[in-house]
């Protein structure tokens, strides 16, 4: 009788204590779904190009922009087309465009038709070299899966009447307009982005190497 | 002996921490924004008398396209790496000094 009992109970003992472990184990061992936050590199990448032109004529013969060089005859007088145009790659994250200009003889060459969606950045402290012009894309341009094409910068450069037919600089027969353009995330930059851009660009060697 | 060694090897650790976090976070101060440059978009311009020698070779040249490049190598960080690396190599050589004199004097 005694040991029936204490089957029982032995039995009853075991049964209440696994009724209040089991939920008891079910609550301490639930756990939540797990989260990964994976951190990706994001980056920039620009291009620049230009319509092909015609040397003689100094008129495009191109349709779009596919070329980093052009070579024009320098005439008295004359507007040839020049038309540097930032492509942003895609995947590249939200920035702001940059392009800067450099123009050797300032006095000859003069930048014409400069877009809308462009404006000239104000150096305020005179940081860039002398020629040295910097344009800022009025909008930020957003990441895309695309490639995504701007407007040009301008479109012609006008060459003096009073070019007298030689250049007086290293060269005599030679000169160039160099431009670049330069890309800054837009996040958290706004205040700031313009004069990391004139710095940029008052760098001595900018537009030497390529 | 053994108090001197824990100290140089202590004076070590925090020079090599020194070295991998503090640096990269200066290094990360100096260039922190992501930015992106293009190639270089040229005219070249000539003057008429130079006409019978028209770069033809650079206007096809300039359908060569050649990717665009990616950030430039800024001198600030090799700076702060160089700094950091003259202050492990003079923090050792005061461990190892102090910690031999401590043994010349023990003996």
């Amino acid at each position: 009788m005694n040991r029936k009992a204490l089957i029982t109970g032995a039995a009853a003992a075991a049964l209440l204590t696994t009724c209040l472990l089991v939920p008891s184990f079910a609550f301490l061992s639930a756990k939540s779904p797990k989260v990964v936050n994976h951190f990706v590199s994001a980056l920039i990448t620009i291009d620049l190009k230009e319509t092909l032109v015609d040397p003689e004529t100094g008129k495009k013969t191109g349709v779009k922009p596919e070329v980093y060089e052009n070579t024009y005859l320098t005439v008295a007088g004359r507007t040839v087309d020049k038309d540097p145009t930032p492509i942003i790659l895609k995947n590249s994250t939200d920035c702001c465009i940059y392009v800067g200009v450099r123009n050797e003889y300032p006095d000859i060459f003069s930048i014409e038709d400069v877009n809308a969606d462009w404006t000239l950045v104000v150096d305020k402290d005179n940081k860039l070299g002398e020629g040295v012009a910097v344009y800022k894309y009025n909008a930020v341009v957003a990441k895309s899966d695309n490639d995504q094409q701007l407007s040009a910068v301008f479109e012609h450069v006008r060459i003096s009447e009073n070019f007298d037919g030689k250049f007086h600089g290293a060269s005599e027969t030679d000169s160039a307009i160099e431009a670049r353009a330069f890309a800054v995330q837009s996040e958290n930059t706004a205040a700031v982005s313009d004069g990391y851009a004139i710095d940029y660009f008052s760098s001595s060697d900018v537009f030497d190497k390529d | 002996m053994n108090k001197h060694k824990l100290r140089a090897a202590a004076i070590l650790v925090s020079v090599i921490l020194c070295f991998f976090v503090i640096s990269p976070m200066l290094i990360q101060g100096t260039s922190a924004y992501i930015i992106g440059q293009s190639h270089i978009c040229r005219a070249n311009f000539y003057a008429e008398q130079q006409e019978s020698s028209i770069p033809e070779s650079s206007v096809s040249e300039s359908s060569v396209e050649s990717p665009p490049t990616g950030d430039g190598l800024d001198i600030m960080p090799v700076m702060v790496m160089l700094l950091f690396s003259m202050i492990t190599i003079a923090a050792m050589r005061f461990s190892v000094e102090h910690s031999q004199q401590h043994h010349d004097t023990e003996n």
